[in-house]
C-alpha cells in the first residue's frame, strides 16, 4: 500500500515538475510551482482518500 | 551560427538520443539537466520497480513502442538486460511499465519545449535590431 503510494506520488510529481517547467522559463520558479501543485495534490488525494475510507467503513 | 532548419533538426535529433541534450545545443544547459534527470529518474526508477525486465522487445514489443522515444538510454539497457529471463512473478511489473513508458513519451514532450525554444529563438533573431514590437 505505501509503495503503491510511492509510485504514485513520485510519478505525479515528475509530472508536475515537468509541466510546469514547459510553461516557465524561469527554472526556480517552474519547480516551486510544481512542487506547490504536487503539494495540493497531495493533500487532496489524503483527504479524499480517507473520507472514503471512512465512508465505506460507515457502509 | 547554423541556419534554422539543420539547428532544429540537429537538436531534435540530440534530444532523441539523450533526453535534455537538444536543450544544450540552444543554450538552456539548466533545462536540460532538469529534463534529463527527471526524465531518466522515471525511466530509472520504472526499471528498478520492473526488476529491470521492463525494456524487452520479446516480452513488452508494444511497451517498446512508447519506451523507445528515450533513444540510447533504451538502447544500451536493451543490450545489457536481453540476457534477464522473467522466470518469477515480479510484484511491480505493471508500475516499471507504466514508468518506463511515461518517461519515453516525457521525453516527446520536452522535444516540444525544445521546438518552441527554437520557435522564440528564431523570432527574436528574424525581428531587426531596434524594432519598436
Amino acid at each position: 500500500m505505501t509503495l503503491h503510494a510511492a509510485q504514485l506520488a513520485f510519478l505525479t510529481l515528475v509530472s508536475c515538475l515537468v509541466y510546469h517547467a514547459l510553461r516557465e522559463d524561469d527554472l526556480r520558479h517552474a519547480a516551486s510551482l510544481g512542487m506547490r501543485r504536487f503539494g495540493s495534490f497531495a493533500i487532496i488525494v489524503v483527504i479524499a482518500g480517507a473520507a472514503l475510507q471512512w465512508f465505506t467503513r460507515w457502509l | 551560427m547554423q541556419t534554422s532548419i539543420p539547428r532544429i533538426l540537429s537538436g531534435l535529433g540530440l534530444g532523441l538520443l539523450l533526453p535534455g541534450l537538444g536543450h544544450v545545443l540552444y543554450g538552456r544547459r539548466d533545462k536540460a539537466l532538469y529534463f534529463g534527470g527527471l526524465v531518466l529518474a522515471a525511466f530509472v526508477v520504472g526499471l528498478w520497480l520492473g526488476d529491470w525486465r521492463v525494456v524487452s522487445g520479446q516480452h513488452f514489443p508494444l511497451y517498446l513502442l512508447a519506451q523507445c522515444w528515450l533513444g540510447l538510454p533504451v538502447l544500451a539497457v536493451l543490450s545489457l538486460t536481453s540476457a534477464l529471463r522473467i522466470t518469477t512473478d515480479i510484484p511491480y511489473l505493471d508500475a516499471g511499465l507504466l514508468y518506463t513508458c511515461v518517461a519515453g513519451l516525457l521525453n516527446l514532450v520536452v522535444l516540444v519545449d525544445l521546438y518552441e525554444i527554437h520557435v522564440k529563438t528564431a523570432a527574436a533573431a528574424a525581428k531587426p535590431a531596434g524594432a519598436i514590437a
